[in-house]
């Protein structure tokens, strides 16, 4: 890939990149740092796959990995024990600069860093399954029933916070 | 437990921005009493207007500067790469020449008669210039070389390690 080539790819996956990064770390400023590190470490990298749709494929899995040895590095082992309000949160300052301030910021406050990986990539950037599992590592199988759990959680905390806010 | 036949339908409806006012009305009203499906109309819907108002949040680095430092990155790891060989045979060859010395050493403190050597300080009451006086001609260049090669054995050691480091 020479510096062309990659300036296209760029302008055209970055903008989800961070949109993926943001959305699941809950921090804007995390976000760029991960963004950056993550093309540089695509462009760093001996092979590279063929193929537009694999190298996104690849870039959003180096992305899951940098979050995932982000949050290993806290004191607690695994992203899937910690507690929800252990994590950074959407519901903050950094609402705004992730773009929007509505009732899915409150929702994904609530939500494991596992679960908003899941439904971003499942629901935002319409990956399927097997793609998934390819970002996150995460065996096939068991990628549908946790993001079945996590869809009926996020639309139960969705229709919570319309309801509160009715009232 | 994970979603019913019209799943499908209604998710290709939902990514192809079909859903709700193009899509056929069986499918709507199947939504509307199916919990699954409306979860899933919900979830989508939502997180893609989130996808779309992140998406023009942020202002992004140029891509110049990342392929830079994609290309700094990798001369560093081909330079440490190549290295590698290097400091190994550094570490090799100091490993060697401080056995060697204390080998040497352990050679030379045998063969002098030190008895003798600070017999000759004793008798001269302690003056170095009247012991060395009485000394063989042989001993004080031997002396001499022993101490250049020890120093320079130890500044060598020295320098590796703080080069390494």
């Amino acid at each position: 890939m020479d510096d062309e080539a990659f300036a296209a790819f760029y302008q055209r996956t970055a903008r989800p990149l961070w949109a993926y990064l943001a959305r699941v770390s809950g921090n804007a400023t995390l976000a760029d740092d991960f963004l950056q590190e993550s093309f540089v470490r695509f462009l760093s990298a001996a092979t590279r796959p063929d193929g537009e749709v694999a190298c996104r494929h690849y870039l959003f899995a180096i992305a899951t990995n940098l979050m995932r040895d982000h949050w290993r590095r806290a004191p607690v082992a695994a992203i899937d024990d910690l507690p929800p309000a252990a994590l950074p949160s959407t519901d903050g300052p950094d609402a705004a600069a992730i773009g929007d301030a509505t009732l899915l910021s409150s929702a994904f406050a609530r939500m494991k860093p596992r679960e908003r990986q899941l439904l971003w990539l499942a629901h935002a950037e319409g990956h399927t399954h097997r793609e998934i599992a390819k970002i996150t590592g995460l065996a096939s199988p068991s990628i549908r029933i946790m993001l079945f759990r996590a869809r009926r959680k996020l639309a139960r905390l969705l229709r919570q916070r319309v309801t509160r806010e009715d009232a | 437990m994970t979603g019913c036949a019209f799943e499908k339908d209604l998710s290709l409806a939902l990514h192809e921005g079909r859903w709700p006012a193009a899509c056929d009305p069986a499918l709507q009203a199947h939504v509307a009493a199916c919990a699954s499906c409306s979860d899933l109309a919900l979830v989508t819907t939502t997180l893609q207007r989130a996808r779309a108002a992140a998406s023009q949040a942020p202002a992004l680095p140029p891509p110049g500067v990342l392929w830079w430092r994609a290309q700094v990155r990798r001369r560093n790891t081909a330079a440490e790469r190549m290295s590698r060989p290097i400091v190994f045979t550094e570490v090799v060859a100091l490993a060697a020449t401080l056995v060697a010395l204390a080998l040497a050493s352990y050679r030379f403190f045998d063969w002098i008669d030190w008895t003798s050597l600070s017999g000759r300080f004793v008798a001269a009451n302690f003056d170095i210039t009247a012991a060395v006086a009485t000394m063989p001609t042989w001993m004080l260049p031997t002396l001499a070389i022993a101490a250049v090669v020890f120093f320079a054995a130890a500044g060598f050691a020295v320098y590796s390690l703080a080069h390494n480091e």
